[in-house]
C-alpha cells in the first residue's frame, strides 16, 4: 500500500493543500526520547510509521483547524500525555509522501500520508519534527 | 539461579515470588512491589552468581516466560528491563491509530540484547515500542545517535551515526554484533 504507485492510486497528492501547511500528528509519551544534542525530547522515528493494518499514516491539518477557528487541542481530546508534532507538507512530500485529504465526521482535519517509510525517512521525519503540543514536564 | 526484580499492578511483570525466594536482598529492598527503584539498586549492587533468569509473568496466567542472562546486572540494564516489560501493558492501539499490542518474543529479545551490550558505563537506552509489535532501543548522545530495531527476534537491525563525522552504519545486526557493541563504546562512560 505504500509504494508510490499505490499511493498514487489509492491516497493522490492534493495540490491544493500548500507546502507551508503543518500536518500534525499525535504522538505518545512512549515515543517521546530525550536527545542530548537539542537538550530536550523530541519524537522517536517509531512515531512515525504506517498502521499495521495498510492504512497510510494519520495527521491533522491545521490550516483546517485554524479556518474553522478550532484549536489543535480537539485533536488530543481523550489521550491525556501525549503530544503533538508536525512537519509541513512540502518536508513531507520532499520524502515521497502524497498528502491526502480524508476528512472523517469526527474530524475534518484529517489526511493521511502515503508512501514509503523506510527507517531512514523516519528518522528524518522524527529529526525535523516540531512540537505543536510539547510532552508534558516530567 | 532465579532471580527477579519488580512486579506490576496489573498485567506483565517480572516474577514477584522470585524476588521473595531472594534471601540476599537486604531488608530495605524486601518485595514491596512500588519499591521498583530500591529492588533494583539492591540487585545491582550484587555481583554475584554468573547466571540469572529473568521471568516475565502475565498475572492470573500459567507459563510464565523466562530467560537466562549471564554476568551481574548493571542499574542501566535493570531500568531497560523494567521498561521492556513495562510495554507488554500496553493494549492495542496504544498510539491513538491502530498499533499491535508488543509480542513477547520481542520483549524477552530485547532483554536478551540489553543483558549483551549494556555495561555498567553504558546510559540506558529508550525503550520505544513499535507499531507493528516490535521495540526499538535508542541512544541520542551528543555526537552519536544509536537506534536498535527488534521487529523479530530473527529480523533484528541497527542504525549509527556519529555527527562530527559523518561516519554511520545501517545494517543487520547478525554479524555486526562487534561493530554496535564498538559504538556503544563511543557513548559509554569511562
Amino acid at each position: 500500500m505504500s509504494t508510490p504507485e499505490d499511493c498514487a492510486r489509492n491516497f493522490p497528492d492534493d495540490p491544493t493543500v500548500a507546502d507551508d501547511v503543518a500536518l500534525m500528528r499525535r504522538v505518545p509519551p512512549w515515543h517521546f526520547c530525550f536527545d542530548a544534542k537539542l537538550g530536550r525530547k523530541r519524537p522517536s522515528s517509531a512515531a512515525f510509521e504506517d498502521d499495521d493494518d495498510g492504512d497510510p499514516m494519520s495527521v491533522y491539518r491545521r490550516d483546517v483547524i485554524d479556518s474553522e477557528g478550532g484549536s489543535v487541542q480537539r485533536v488530543m481530546t481523550g489521550h491525556v500525555g501525549f503530544a503533538l508534532a508536525a512537519l509541513t507538507a512540502g518536508e513531507f512530500r520532499s520524502r515521497q509522501q502524497s498528502v491526502f485529504p480524508d476528512p472523517l465526521p469526527e474530524e475534518s482535519s484529517h489526511a493521511k500520508l502515503c508512501g514509503p517509510k523506510p527507517e531512514s525517512a523516519r528518522r528524518w521525519f522524527a529529526k525535523r519534527a516540531e512540537w505543536v503540543i510539547t510532552p508534558p514536564a516530567d | 539461579m532465579a532471580s527477579a526484580l519488580m512486579s506490576h499492578e496489573t498485567g506483565y511483570g517480572l516474577a514477584e515470588t522470585a524476588i521473595r525466594s531472594q534471601s540476599w536482598l537486604t531488608a530495605s529492598s524486601q518485595p514491596d512491589v512500588l519499591a521498583r527503584h530500591a529492588v533494583m539498586a539492591a540487585i545491582a549492587e550484587q555481583p554475584g552468581a554468573p547466571e540469572r533468569r529473568i521471568v516475565i509473568r502475565k498475572r492470573g496466567s500459567f507459563g510464565p516466560t523466562d530467560l537466562s542472562v549471564s554476568g551481574f546486572w548493571p542499574v542501566s540494564f535493570l531500568k531497560s528491563a523494567g521498561a521492556v516489560v513495562d510495554l507488554l501493558n500496553l493494549p492495542a492501539g496504544w498510539n491513538s491509530y491502530s498499533a499491535k499490542p508488543i509480542a513477547l518474543q520481542n520483549a524477552v529479545q530485547a532483554i536478551r540484547l540489553l543483558s549483551v551490550f549494556v555495561t555498567p558505563n553504558t546510559p540506558a537506552p529508550a525503550v520505544v515500542p513499535r507499531v507493528r509489535g516490535g521495540i526499538q532501543l535508542e541512544w541520542h548522545a551528543e555526537t552519536v545517535d544509536i537506534e536498535v530495531y527488534i521487529d523479530s527476534p530473527g529480523n533484528i537491525s541497527f542504525f549509527a551515526e556519529k555527527l562530527d563525522t559523518g561516519e554511520t552504519f545501517d545494517g543487520p545486526l547478525a554479524g555486526h554484533e562487534a561493530v554496535l557493541k564498538t559504538w556503544l563504546k563511543n557513548i559509554s562512560g569511562k
